[in-house]
């Protein structure tokens, strides 16, 4: 079944959902119908035209009567079919229902047509030759026809109503049987339509032609109709691709205006506070303190330039990279417990690490994306955490429910923990994102005075969820907080769609309202 | 209540903002309050009820200085304290942040763009707290 047939067939529109279809196709249904209106003046046109030609250049030519009655009923019932076709189309406009009982009405013009067209066809052919008349070849071109506009069944239907015509009419003709035989050419005389072997190989020729056909152009329509859902399918993808894009639209825009807006604040101040120093409202006892707010800004500019430099190499850079990248745990913890040690021995912090002496810990990461990720937690560890306090970084490597391995970071500090506000879902909605939105910062930190862009967590979790990763994070207010991130480990499974397919996946747990 | 010397509260989650809208406030007799979080400074307000409040639009989230404009309007005891937004955003961001929040203007008597000038600043504070002024 193609797919306009699928769309108009009397089983397929019963549900509300697809009336908009069968609607839509019912109209091509229509558009086609008054295209055979207007075939059929063209058929008829011409015949009379060779008629009168044969009449007037080829005297003492004569053909029955009966001919000019069938070209005559051909032409009365095509306007019949006008009519009905603009009493159909008028009850379209109207919304009238398209189904009459089971079946669509302007399928059963359709087939009512079709079947007449035959019968007329077989009229015609017997006024001029019968099994001699080469114009059976028509009984082909309706054939096809209906096979492309109706459904399957009824198009086989069709064909065997035609042949069934074709062999009542030779049949007849070499039988004697009711009517007589007029010849084609009436001068000459073969005298065919009595030889049953011509008769039987006539009849034989034509229903191969006819059953041919229908297999030839319903195996097109099927093709056609594979064609036609694939397009389909494709199309409400990219609909949907394109809402998606849309959306990505507003949320870089709104990243942007955050962006912008985060970039400026250091340099208002900045600003300001020389404006002031300018202007010599700030008592000079004050001026070097302020000057180090100056300077203190103009770093936290700079700083968030950069993380914003880190993001847009995480966001922009193509996923796949990492199937085939390898970084080595033990190496990047190492080197950066080396690098914040003294930054957390100067706080009075103690930084300590627990790494599995022997064992693979290798992940599929690039590994500078693996010492951002890594160090990104590690700095806000030490940086939440106020002296004398503790930050552990532990390393262990485990196996999946589903058979791989991977390893797993986790750190964990003693600091002032997460702001209950950022840890919950946002408005409610699924997803734990607002801790790690970028600019977002919890009450907190920003009420503890602590600098910081918002942008750390950002690029964790882009890292985390391109590696194929999952990240998790606990926290309880002024106790500590603790992220742990798992990458899958290098070399334990084939890279590929596993990587492309996985969604980082956040479990926020909020203790704050239990403990 | 004289115009000249009023208890101001200022939210703002940029310590060094705290530290300016002082410098520049403080010196016209001005007595200025700061609060880093929304929450500290609704506390406050609901607390003693100042003359004026300064107030940062994007503080823990984009829109939260508009939220707390409007919970403040909507408070029949608070209402009428006037509201400068101050922002680094310019006023037409502030504008559709707040449709974003659900208002159709700003919920404020004045909005100034960040960076803050001295006598911009001043001149606002004083503009805004003089029609309350004239009347006492």
């Amino acid at each position: 079944m193609n797919a306009l047939q699928r769309m108009i067939s009397p089983f397929d529109a019963s549900d509300s959902g697809s009336d908009e279809h069968s609607r839509a196709a019912a109209l091509v249904t229509m558009v086609r119908l008054h295209w055979f209106i207007r075939l059929r003046w063209l058929f008829l046109a011409g015949a009379v035209a060779v008629l009168a030609f044969e009449r007037f250049a080829i005297p003492g030519t004569r053909r029955p009567m009966g001919l000019a009655v069938v070209l005559a009923a051909l032409g009365v019932v095509n306007i019949c079919w006008m009519l009905l076709s603009h009493i159909l189309l008028r009850q379209f406009k109207d919304s009238a229902p398209l189904r009459c009982g089971r079946f669509c009405r302007v399928e059963i013009l359709a087939n009512a047509q079709v079947a007449i067209d035959l019968l007329l066809l077989t009229c015609i052919l017997h006024f001029v030759g019968g099994v001699e008349s080469p114009l059976a070849m028509f009984y082909l071109f309706h054939v096809a026809i209906v096979s492309l506009l109706l459904p399957r069944w009824e198009a086989v239907l069709h064909a065997c109503w035609a042949l069934l015509l074709y062999a009542m009419l030779v049949v007849s003709e070499l039988l004697g049987w009711l009517i007589p035989h007029y010849d084609f050419l009436p001068k000459h005389q073969p005298g065919l339509y009595d030889e049953p072997e011509y008769v039987i190989a006539s009849l034989l020729v034509v229903a191969c032609g006819i059953f041919g056909t229908l297999y030839f152009t319903l195996q097109i329509a099927q093709r056609l109709e594979r064609r036609d859902a694939a397009l389909r399918k494709a199309n409400a993808a990219l609909r949907q691709s394109q809402i998606a894009i849309q959306d990505l639209q507003r949320r870089r825009s709104r990243f942007m205006q955050t962006a912008a807006h985060q970039l400026k604040s250091p340099l208002a101040v900045i600003q300001t506070l020389t404006e002031l120093i300018r202007c010599n409202i700030v008592p000079p006892e004050a001026v070097p303190g302020t000057c180090e707010k100056i300077i203190n800004r103009c770093q936290e500019g700079i700083a968030q330039v950069s993380e914003l430099l880190t993001l847009a190499r995480v966001q922009e850079a193509d996923p796949a990279r990492h199937a085939n990248a390898e970084a080595d745990v033990r190496e990047v913890v190492r080197q950066l417990c080396e690098r914040f040690g003294p930054v957390a021995e100067n706080k009075g912090v103690d930084l300590s690490s627990e790494v599995p002496p022997a064992g693979e810990l290798r992940v599929r990461v690039e590994p500078r994306d693996l010492t951002d990720c890594l160090g990104n937690l590690i700095e806000n560890a030490i940086k939440y955490t106020p002296a004398p306090g503790k930050v552990h970084v532990r390393v262990t490597a485990g196996e999946r429910s589903d058979g791989g391995k991977d390893v797993t970071v986790e750190v964990t500090d003693t600091g002032i923990g997460i702001s209950p506000n950022i840890l919950r879902p946002k408005n409610g909605q699924e997803g734990h994102e607002a801790v790690f939105d970028a600019f977002r910062r919890g009450d907190n930190a920003i009420a503890a005075g602590i600098p910081g862009t918002g942008l750390g967590l950002s690029i964790v979790q882009e890292i985390v969820e391109q590696a194929g990763g999952r990240i998790r994070v606990t926290s309880r207010p002024n106790e500590g907080s603790s992220f742990s991130v798992t990458f899958p480990m290098y070399g334990v499974e084939s890279p590929g769609p596993h990587v492309r397919d996985t969604r980082a996946s956040v479990v926020v747990l909020d203790q704050s309202s239990g403990g | 209540m004289n115009p000249s010397a009023a208890r101001i509260v200022l939210i703002d989650d940029d310590p060094d903002m705290h530290h300016a809208v002082r410098l520049m406030l403080e010196p016209a007799g001005h007595r200025v309050d700061c609060y880093l979080t929304g929450s500290a400074g609704l506390a406050a307000i609901r607390e003693a009820p100042p003359d004026l409040i300064l107030l940062d639009i994007m503080l823990a989230s984009p829109t939260e200085g508009i939220e707390l404009a409007v919970t403040l309007r909507q408070d029949p005891r608070l209402a009428s304290i006037p509201i400068v937004m101050i922002s680094s955003v310019d006023p037409d961001v502030a504008r559709d942040l707040a449709r974003q929040a659900g208002v159709d203007d700003l919920p404020a008597d004045r909005f100034l763009e960040k960076p803050l000038t001295p006598t911009g600043l001043i001149e606002a504070v004083r503009e805004t707290l003089q029609p309350q002024g004239e009347p006492g």
